[in-house]
């Protein structure tokens, strides 16, 4: 099991390859390992609009991180 | 032409025309998939319609104890075992996470192969029925001796001679007319209701699970709307040998079909995650590399448990029970597993065993118990990870930020027989479709007696109990291995009269 930390200034949903599923951002999401492409729920008012990632060798403590911004409306 | 003559003559023509007729619908019973409607397309993300989990009732509340079955293969003697457990869940009743409910009622899927998938689909279709009529319908009747007769009645030999009918069509319409009353998938996904049943089948030509589901069935461009539950209780019991494979159409490749991004990526995964490189690998087959046919089998042949159509949803992230993972509190997996323990005779001779049957017996077998080891304790493995990674984050005080639903794999077999004679005797029970009488009542009652009297059973009663009384704080009774829960749900549980059988003998 890999630990994935998507961070957002907002409590938004994620969305794991495609799939929107119940994930928070801000939050420590647990995956296989493997390849994923990370992005966040309407409104697409954040940045950069997806991200791939090798999820491998996390640690609860030690999470894969992705960042997402905000964008100044 | 004599007049007698003439009569033999418009006889055979007769005959002739009534052959032509049944060859005819012969062949399209064989390609009994109804290709999947373009308005009906996938979205990337896998949602669309059909029978999927996302379709079915239930959100937030019901997800917050989510409960998940394993129906393993086994015969008649797997589908008693099964259907003795979901006798004692129906009398297990529960306060949480809605008040004076029954664990049965609770059950969100129900993942089954072989002989598991009769019990399965049943409770699928007609629910709290279930109770009424499937002893008598299927546990106490002898299937394979209704199977034989309709093999040998003459009136079934034109099917039978047919290239396109062959004996698993035979038993899929036995099941179709005297079980399941001609229902197709259209009656689950009408009904709209929980649980989702997986019946596994396995895909001979790949050798890979074949789960009965649309998320399955959108990669062979098929709705399986139409599909009847016969077929695919057929296919999932499809026992090598015994009978042939049930075969469907691909229909792919489809203009416009989208390819889950959960396959693509996995497909980089050879050096992180090799089960995951396979698995894409297997499903894009379909899509990539279309054969036109897909040939299947008995479930067990590729994994004999029921478990891995569960774990996949756990593990993938388009998997209905991944994406439901931040509102799951507790997951429940209870895997009931009727394997068998023969005894090792092929060792005492030093003549070389038969090919057929003690080879071909042990090629089709050896391989189904082996993986089934493997399959629970892999189940077990995930479920101390998420133990582990609850434990670490609960001691950080609150800077990590994790949810992880409290486990619990509660693995129903007979090894938990404390009585070795009785145990054996359990063990020894066939694993085909004709049981006698006194050993379906006994194999009833002790798949209730197993699961009353399972620990890991009882300690989630207890912290359910716990978690009703507004006892959050408390750590799981599971955490206690040495200490047996004593819940007042397993004391109220009453198990069916075991009958005389095995006795003392």
């Amino acid at each position: 099991m890999e630990f994935l930390l998507v961070t957002f200034e907002e409590d938004r949903g994620v969305i794991i390859n495609s799939a929107p599923g119940a994930w928070r951002t801000n939050q420590i999401l647990m995956l296989q390992a493997g390849t994923y492409t990370v992005s966040l729920q309407p409104p697409p008012d954040f940045t950069p609009d997806g991200i791939g990632i090798v999820l491998q060798d996390t640690t609860v403590i030690k999470p894969y991180e992705v960042i997402f911004t905000k964008i100044p409306s | 032409m004599t007049a007698a003559g003439r009569f033999i003559h418009w006889l055979s023509s007769i005959v002739r025309v009534a052959s032509l007729c049944l060859l005819i619908t012969a062949i399209s019973c064989a390609t009994a998939t109804t290709q999947l409607p373009t308005d009906r397309f996938p979205t990337a993300g896998g949602d669309g319609q059909g029978y999927r989990f996302e379709k079915l009732a239930g959100g937030k509340e019901e997800n917050k104890l989510f409960v998940c079955l394993a129906f393993s293969g086994g015969g008649t003697r797997a589908a008693a075992l099964a259907y003795g457990a979901m006798l004692a869940l129906r009398q297990t009743h529960i306060d949480w996470p809605r008040q004076g409910e029954t664990l049965l009622n609770e059950v969100d899927c129900i993942s089954s192969v072989s002989g598991g998938s009769f019990p399965a689909a049943y409770y699928a279709l007609y629910h709290d029925k279930i109770f009424e009529d499937f002893e008598s319908r299927f546990l106490y009747r002898n299937i394979e001796g209704g199977l034989l007769l309709k093999a040998l009645s003459p009136w079934n030999w034109p099917w039978l001679a047919s290239p396109y009918y062959s004996r698993i069509d035979l038993a899929a319409d036995m099941y179709d007319d005297e079980l399941f009353d001609h229902s197709s998938y259209n009656a689950l996904i009408s009904q709209a209701r929980r649980p989702f049943v997986i019946l596994n089948a396995t895909n001979i030509g790949s050798g890979n699970r074949f789960p009965f589901t649309q998320y399955q069935f959108d990669l062979i461009g098929s709705d399986l709307g139409s599909y009847p539950v016969a077929r695919a209780v057929a296919a999932s019991s499809a026992f090598p040998f015994l009978l042939s494979p049930m075969t469907l159409e691909n229909y792919q490749p489809l203009q416009g079909f989208p390819t889950l991004t959960e396959y693509q990526t996995g497909l980089h995964d050879y050096y992180n995650n090799r089960s995951r490189y396979y698995w894409a690998q297997s499903q894009l087959g379909y899509v990539d590399k279309p054969h036109p046919y897909v040939h299947l089998m008995d479930g067990g042949l590729a994994d004999n448990i029921g478990l891995r159509s569960i774990i996949n949803a756990y593990e993938q992230s388009n998997g209905f029970i991944s994406r439901n993972i931040p509102d799951i509190e507790r997951l429940v997996v209870i895997a009931v597993n009727a394997r068998t323990q023969s005894n090792d005779t092929i060792s005492d001779s030093h003549h070389t065993p038969h090919i057929v049957p003690t080879v071909a017996m042990a090629t089709a077998t050896i391989a189904m118990d082996n993986y089934s080891f493997d399959t629970v304790d892999l189940a077990d493995r995930l479920a101390s990870d998420l133990k582990q990674a609850e434990a670490v984050s609960a001691q950080s005080g609150g800077k990590l930020k994790l949810h992880a639903p409290e486990p619990y794999v509660i693995e129903l077999s007979f090894e938990a027989i404390s009585n070795p004679r009785v145990r054996q005797q359990f063990y020894g029970i066939g694993t085909n479709f004709c049981l006698p009488s006194d050993q379906v009542k006994a194999l009833i009652n002790m798949g209730c007696v197993l699961l009353k009297n399972d620990p890991m059973f009882r300690c989630m009663l207890e912290d359910i109990e716990r978690e009703a009384a507004g006892r959050h704080d408390e750590a799981s009774a599971c955490n206690d291995k040495k200490k047996v829960a004593d819940p007042l749900a397993a004391r109220q549980i009453v198990c069916p009269d075991p009958g005389p059988w095995p006795g003392n003998s």
